[in-house]
């Protein structure tokens, strides 16, 4: 059929012909699919809340409340309630100073005690360079092969990470902290200084602007 | 060609990575480990099978002047259902990690390759055995790429540490430049392999190159 008549709205019709039936083909899995996305989505949120609250028993994503930190970045408070009292608040920003050149998002979820001051810090999205940058956001703890085989400790909870638990206990004033190398403690780390001042000032404003709202917050949804 | 000859050639004779030098977008983009490589191999796989079959069942019923952009019509319809299917079934780390490669799926030269050079022009068996070759072919090299970049650069394989003493990431192999380098390093050894054989049974040895003669993607060289 090399040299027959180019027969140009028959070429349309055949095209818009296969076009639909994969439109039609796609509605269908996106349909089956969509609902499962949205769940994986779902559990991927609760996740990262739970492991840094205490433990609670309501459900934190449907008691939600939105604020404007000093930076103008919108940071999202969730509450976590045992027994009707609150035991915390896991804040939620993403911060755009992170790497590279101090344009790249990182975003951090921020476990509050009912006071405002910090608990777990928990990086759950960045684009840092491996080995470099992640050593500040990472808390993955890596299987080896004498775990496979038996030989090491059953792993659980959180990995430590130094840059990120130095902000336990504190509370931010209003100024954000430096990078400091305070006694033993740092929170800032050489030749990632874009990665630890990004995380700083994430910090700074999740728990910043819980403090100047904890009226707002300790009220709870109405 | 035998229906088997079908299936192994893409597997080392015509390895689409290794000997056609195809797809390298994925090929570079994605094997920063052995587990990205194995989610890139079976998702591309997957999409060359669907493509490959479909191709071949409607090969007569194409009108020619717009066979390509029916393939990609076809081709984009089974790389957007391998990507919710992902994002609903897959692990969230490894979908993650393959990212906006998924949907680049769709611009692999092996799928349209294959599609153009092969199903275009056989029967649905053979193009089925045809694109289970070349698609394991694809995903044994991707996972045998992704395997050394993460052992050099970390001591792990599938993200599991091989050297537990093995602390500070070698961050080389694990980056772009560092994915061209190991990649140009299976080549020259697959080339030294080659010529090892041919030596051996009394042959000269031509390395595949890109010209026509070692090619059947298109079919220009068959022209000649």
């Amino acid at each position: 059929m090399s040299e027959q008549k180019i027969n140009i709205p028959m070429l349309g019709i055949f095209l818009g012909a296969v076009a639909a039936v994969s439109a039609g083909l796609l509605s269908g899995v996106q349909s089956l699919t969509a609902p499962q996305i949205e769940a994986n989505k779902q559990a991927a949120a609760n996740a990262a809340m739970m492991q840094v609250l205490p433990e609670y028993d309501n459900d934190p994503g449907s008691e939600s409340h939105v604020f404007q930190s000093a930076d103008g970045w919108d940071v999202t408070y969730f509450t976590a309630r045992k027994n009707g009292a609150i035991v915390g608040y896991a804040g939620k920003v993403v911060t755009p100073e992170g790497f590279p050149d101090g344009d790249g998002n990182i975003t951090l979820m921020v476990g509050l005690k009912p006071d405002g001051s910090i608990g777990t810090v928990l990086v759950t999205a960045s684009s840092e360079t491996p080995g470099l940058g992640t050593a500040i956001t990472d808390r993955k703890q890596q299987k080896t092969i004498v775990d496979l085989l038996g030989g090491g400790e059953e792993l659980q909870g959180l990995v430590p990470n130094r840059y990120l638990d130095w902000y336990t206990g504190r509370t931010a004033g209003e100024e954000r902290w430096g990078i400091t190398k305070d006694g033993e403690e740092v929170n800032g780390k050489t030749g990632a200084t874009i990665t630890s001042s990004a995380v700083c000032g994430g910090v700074h404003a999740v728990s910043r602007t819980a403090v100047e709202h904890l009226e707002t917050l300790s009220k709870g949804a109405e | 060609m035998s229906a088997m000859k079908e299936f192994t050639k893409g597997l080392w004779k015509e390895n689409p990575v290794l000997v056609l030098l195809l797809g390298m977008c994925p090929t570079l983009g994605v094997t920063s480990s052995a587990t990205n490589g194995l989610g890139m191999g079976v998702a591309t796989m997957f999409v060359l099978l669907g493509s490959n079959v479909v191709v071949s069942a409607i090969r007569n019923i194409v009108p020619k002047k717009i066979r390509i952009p029916v393939y990609i019509v076809i081709i984009a319809t089974f790389v957007t259902i391998i990507d919710l299917a992902m994002q609903a079934y897959a692990p969230a780390s490894l979908y993650n990690a393959l990212g906006i490669f998924i949907p680049l799926i769709v611009v692999n030269c092996v799928v349209l390759g294959r599609a153009e050079a092969f199903a275009s022009k056989n029967g649905v068996g053979k193009s089925v055995l045809d694109a289970l070759g070349m698609g394991l072919g694809f995903t044994l090299a991707l996972v045998a790429l992704g395997g050394t970049r993460e052992f050099i650069g970390s001591g792990s394989l599938f993200q599991i540490k091989m050297i537990p003493a093995w602390k500070i990431d070698f961050m080389l192999p694990t980056s772009a430049p560092g994915a061209f380098i190991i990649l140009g390093l299976f080549l020259a050894g697959m080339n030294a392999l080659n010529i090892r054989k041919a030596r051996k049974e009394g042959k000269n040895y031509k390395p595949a190159s890109m010209d026509c003669s070692t090619c059947n993607i298109c079919d220009i060289g068959e022209e000649k």
